[in-house]
């Protein structure tokens, strides 16, 4: 049995910004990186720019080809990892085993169960990874040699981020694509109610018709395909493509089964440390603090797991440093349509919320006590990192030029020592300081 | 490295930063041209905000630990850890916007392939490498110095 200084379980963003913290202190450890799938670390989320033609498969790797030779990374790809032994410090990886000093658990998360019991074929897929898209094309690729004249349907499940870019990338390969939405609005867990029918637009401008309140209760078969879909309006649906995007959950099951301590996500200490000795986690299957609304939960975003995945790397490489919490920060372009959001989606308890609309655009601030919690802009993105800053440093707004929340936020909107010291960092104090030339 | 810093003082909002960088960012380097005739138009990655009574330049900070490089999912925008430029690969970037959601200073064009401050590194004709807009600031609002943080 091979035993590593540092094993990886998952080889995305937080996965390799662990691998580059740990090099980035440690140039002997051994290191191995295990992941179910067979590529080098790309970027997920443009597997829905692949489906629509716009990247080819040779701009996804998030690292140069030599990355892993570069950091003497060994991968163990292609299998699953699916037991960790604490005690005995292994994990089983297919029929192996492997030993670790450190473990980090970043793999992220998996399709949540379907919406109705059993409710699988050779015609559904998921759409979280490459896996996925590869099995989507030459899906849609092998009906239409079949019938090339047949349109193609697919229905997709799930109105949420991975539901609404499914839909976009199979608007580009698909004749007709359908949203199934439970509630009655999209992006739910994103944007406010009041900004979806700009998003619903764009989703049926783009060719997808969106139904809302509308779910899957049954279905029929054909052969080992879904063909049909039973609504809860008492119609049906007819199918040659079915997506399930009705949500994810954490990747942790055998993590829990080892005895980690999990509330929906894995409940790590400041170093990223899970309640198991010698194991990290980072990335979408963690419980991470919300500093904008003062809650724990998971924030299955990139940005997170690059944060968190350097911080664990760096404690499992002995290099003590602290996690104090995050925030959510994301973006997302949507049939020609952008949304940028970060911090608080809505106000909790002691918080206020203002929405404005106008001309296709919406905006949406959160703020507690006189510090913005959260932003929503929706068709305007100009400048949003400044009110990104509003939330990271708690800014007082009593100190920020009114118009800041008028127009896009600029620097000189913010008080001029914050403004001053940011611009000026590292600047020589020799620095003229006399007008002219 | 070298940076641009601004002095808010000196800054006159005469705006020849933004008219120099848009110049220098355009096919023809000619600044009619750049303003009349390209197409798609230049865009200058240096902002001039303010008015008259008080104004200052800004552009990317080209930060020692960059939040848009953390932030971006393709990994196109990169900090170089030679020259300590943080730059966006326009063959990579799918204009997700990500970067836009994090740059404290809002120095990130959103676009197509989002746009941003070179210090003008492809831009051989400057004055010791001087950078566009510091070169056209007639006030030294804005100076290039060598900072004290990579």
């Amino acid at each position: 049995m091979k035993t590593y200084d540092y094993l990886m379980i998952g080889n995305s963003a937080a996965a390799i910004s662990a691998v580059e913290a740990i090099r980035s202190v440690d140039d002997k450890g051994t290191i191995a990186v295990v992941s179910n799938e067979d590529f080098p670390a790309y970027s997920t989320p443009m597997i829905s720019y692949l489906l629509k033609g716009k990247i080819t498969e040779e701009k996804m790797p998030i690292r140069s080809e030599s990355f892993y030779d570069d950091n003497a990374v060994e991968c163990i790809f292609g299998e699953p990892a699916t037991a960790i032994y604490p005690k005995l410090h292994t994990v089983s990886v297919g029929s192996e085993q492997f030993g670790y000093k450190k473990l980090l658990m970043a793999c992220g998360n998996k399709p949540a169960d379907p919406p109705v019991e059993g409710l699988d074929g050779e015609n559904v897929f998921s759409f979280i990874n490459l896996t996925d898209a590869r099995a989507i094309m030459s899906y849609v690729d092998g009906i239409r040699a079949q019938n090339p004249d047949a349109p193609v349907n697919a229905v997709v499940i799930g109105s949420g981020l991975i539901g609404c870019k499914a839909c976009e990338g199979l608007a580009h390969i698909c004749d007709n694509v359908t949203m199934l939405a439970r509630s009655a609005s999209i992006l739910r867990s994103i944007i406010d109610p009041k900004a979806s029918p700009i998003a619903e637009k764009a989703l049926q401008d783009g060719g997808v018709e969106v139904r809302l309140l509308t779910q899957a209760v049954g279905f029929e078969k054909d052969g080992n395909k879904v063909a049909k879909l039973q609504l809860n309006d008492g119609s049906t649906i007819e199918c040659d493509l079915l997506i399930l995007a009705a949500g994810v959950v954490p990747n942790i099951d055998m993590a829990v089964n080892a005895g980690a301590e999990a509330k929906r996500g894995l409940i790590c200490d400041t170093h990223m440390k899970t309640s198991l000795e010698d194991v990290y986690a980072a990335g979408d299957l963690t419980v991470t603090h919300d500093t904008a609304n003062d809650s724990d939960r998971i924030i299955a975003l990139w940005p997170n797991a690059v944060v968190q995945g350097k911080i664990a790397g760096l404690n499992m490489a002995g290099k003590v440093t602290e996690f104090n919490g995050n925030f959510a920060m994301n973006s997302i372009t949507l049939f020609g349509i952008t949304i940028l959001t970060a911090g608080a989606k809505s106000a909790g308890e002691g918080m206020e919320e203002q929405c404005t609309e106008e001309d296709g655009k919406f905006t949406k601030f959160v703020t507690c006590d006189g510090k913005l919690k959260g932003f929503t802009l929706v068709n305007h993105p100009e400048n949003a990192g400044i009110y990104t800053r509003m939330i990271e440093d708690e800014i007082d707004l009593a100190d920020v030029r009114p118009e800041a929340f008028e127009r896009a936020p600029e620097m000189i909107d913010l008080p001029a020592k914050i403004s001053w010291k940011s611009l000026h960092e590292g600047m020589p104090s020799a620095t003229p300081q006399k007008a002219g030339r | 490295m070298k940076r641009v810093y601004n002095n808010r003082k000196f800054c006159m909002d005469c705006k020849l930063c933004e008219v120099a960088c848009k110049t220098a960012h355009s096919k023809s380097g000619n600044i009619v041209k750049a303003y009349k005739f390209e197409d798609p138009s230049p865009i200058a990655r240096i902002r001039v905000e303010g008015n008259l009574d008080d104004s200052m330049a800004i552009q990317c900070r080209h930060c020692d630990d960059p939040d848009c490089v953390k932030a971006c999912i393709t990994h196109s925008m990169t900090k170089d850890p030679v020259t300590g430029i943080v730059s966006v690969d326009q063959n990579r970037c799918i204009g997700c916007l990500t970067c836009v959601a994090a740059c404290p200073f809002g120095c990130i064009k959103p676009a197509d392939v989002v746009l941003k401050c070179d210090l003008c590194t492809a831009r051989s004709n400057g004055e010791d490498g001087m950078p566009a807009c510091v070169e056209a600031c007639p006030n030294l609002a804005l100076v290039f110095v060598d900072s004290e943080v990579e």
